[in-house]
């Protein structure tokens, strides 16, 4: 297994490829790129400016571990308006294209968002067509969907087994799940998670849950690795079970107020400690 | 009129099964329009799918082409409609059949909104105003409330066309919040109904309150 992070946590202010120094600096070996959180990658950004980016990265000796993007909180694939779905399926297949000139094979999506006004079963019917018209372009460029469990954050696929099901009626080997252990909370158990899906996981998030905290303003339900709820022995035990050997990468949701760059390192190592198994 | 069944898990019309080889509109009592390109809202034509069953679909110019009166007509999202569309569908309500046409322009910006408005003003005399966002003030009750044929409540689909009954042949049979976004009404022999909220997505995610409102208009008509 390979650790990397996301480069919407290289701090404001930063440059990439100062980013990119201190990724490497901290033990590294892949950073995840965000479309649409960071400056230089957004929707606007041109095929030979994401090819300067993967040159930059490979430069800094690092590799994209995969493409990642938070614009679907806002533009849903499972939004009710017409439009709104027509560009969430348009930014995952920029996804896909970056994915390709940036030298990897995996993007993550937020697939649904299930509201107040939006019902859990319309957003199931809409993601899953959207995963049926977008499977066809992964199958054809051998880069992966990775769905995202989040769990009770967009309140859709909660549980392991419902993933499973929708997974199923997907049917694509390239439409899996990108695991994030710590989106959880106290739903469930990451090591379940892993152990149902096993071959079907694109990629691993990695975040510690405070289980018991819950969302309570703007207190964080997040905290740093080995600090939290998670069974980690459990978790690096179930991904052995079943075999994974990707990317690890860290989305700490919990930041550092200060010495913002330490928590590269910190994280890193703990990282490490977890690969090797000296829990 | 005969009554049309109602079926465990679905709605059975007659003729919403396989037709026969000879003329297979003969058998069509219902009918739900495909308008193409003119239908605003896909998704809602296929929750009438769902319910009522793809042998009763057919596009706008076939329906055109035959003219055939089926009893039951559903436009699902409607956008805009041609003269020869209208025309045809008017024939049907001449023919005392029943007419339902939903709005699908909910998401429209003003300027497409305004032909959707004109053409339902123009063809069925139907008087709307702009698309309300039901949820952007504290809404609490996700539901439109029908009075006809039954009383049933039904998710509303976030975007509302509001109509008006102007004339005492013109009935309001939904309310979102207080809202009037359904509409009933007598036209030459046949029965108009409007709908302003969408049920085709109710219907597609397997709303049962959507499935028997629909299955008790197609049974008193």
């Amino acid at each position: 297994m390979k650790k990397s992070i996301g480069d919407n946590m290289i701090p404001k202010g930063w440059t990439f490829e100062q980013g990119l120094e201190l990724v490497k600096k901290a033990g590294y070996e892949g950073i995840e790129l965000w479309l649409g959180d960071v400056p230089w990658f957004q929707m606007n950004t041109s095929d030979a400016q994401v090819t300067e980016l993967r040159r930059k990265v490979e430069n800094a000796g690092l590799l994209v571990s995969n493409v990642s993007t938070g614009l679907h909180w806002e533009t849903p694939l499972s939004a009710r308006d017409p439009k709104v779905r027509a560009q969430a399926i348009r930014i995952v297949e920029r996804e896909i294209e970056t994915a390709q000139l940036l030298g990897c094979d995996a993007v993550l999506v937020v697939a649904g968002l299930v509201t107040e006004e939006v019902p859990y079963n319309e957003v199931y019917l809409r993601c899953l067509e959207a995963m049926h018209q977008l499977a066809p372009a992964a199958e054809k460029t051998h880069v992966k969907i990775g769905c995202e469990n989040c769990n009770s954050e967009h309140r859709f696929l909660i549980s392991p087994r419902e993933f499973w099901t929708f997974l199923n009626e997907v049917n694509s080997p390239y439409v899996g799940l990108h695991f994030d252990v710590g989106n959880i909370h106290d739903t469930g158990f990451a090591e379940q998670w892993i152990e149902i899906h096993g071959a079907r996981i694109t990629r691993v998030h990695l975040k510690d849950p405070l289980k018991k905290r819950g969302r309570c303003g703007d207190q964080p339900v997040y905290t740093n690795l080995f600090l939290g709820d998670n069974n980690w022995p459990a978790i690096r035990a179930a991904l052995k079970k079943v075999g994974y050997d990707g990317w690890l990468i860290a989305e700490m949701e919990a930041r550092y107020k200060f010495a913002l760059d330490q928590q590269f390192y910190d994280t890193a190592v703990a990282m490490q400690r977890l690969i090797d198994g000296k829990l | 009129m005969g009554s049309l069944a109602l079926t465990a898990g679905g709605l059975c019309l007659p003729g919403a099964g396989a037709p026969s080889i000879e003329d297979p509109w003969e058998e069509r009592e219902c009918v739900v329009l495909d308008l193409g390109a003119e239908c605003a809202l896909r998704e809602s034509l296929h929750g009438y799918f769902t319910v009522v069953g793809e042998s009763s679909v057919c596009s706008a110019g076939e329906f055109v082409e035959r003219r055939h009166h089926p009893r039951f007509v559903i436009v699902p999202g409607a956008g805009v409609m041609d003269e020869l569309t209208a025309s045809a569908l008017l024939e049907c309500l001449d023919a005392g059949g029943t007419v339902v046409v939903e709005s699908g322009a909910g998401f429209w910006a003003s300027r497409e909104f305004g032909e959707h408005q004109r053409m339902l003003k123009r063809f069925f005399d139907l008087t709307v105003t702009a698309p309300l966002d039901l949820w952007s003030e504290n809404r609490s009750v996700p539901y439109v409330e029908y009075s006809w044929p039954c009383e049933v409540m039904i998710r509303d689909f976030g975007r509302a066309v509001p109509v008006r009954a102007k004339k005492e042949s013109e009935e309001v049979i939904g309310l979102a919040g207080g809202l009037p976004v359904a509409l009933r009404k007598r036209v030459d022999n046949g029965s108009l109904i409007f709908l302003g909220s969408p049920l085709g997505p109710a219907l597609r995610a397997g709303d049962s309150e959507a499935r028997a409102w629909l299955a008790t208009v197609s049974s008193v008509i």
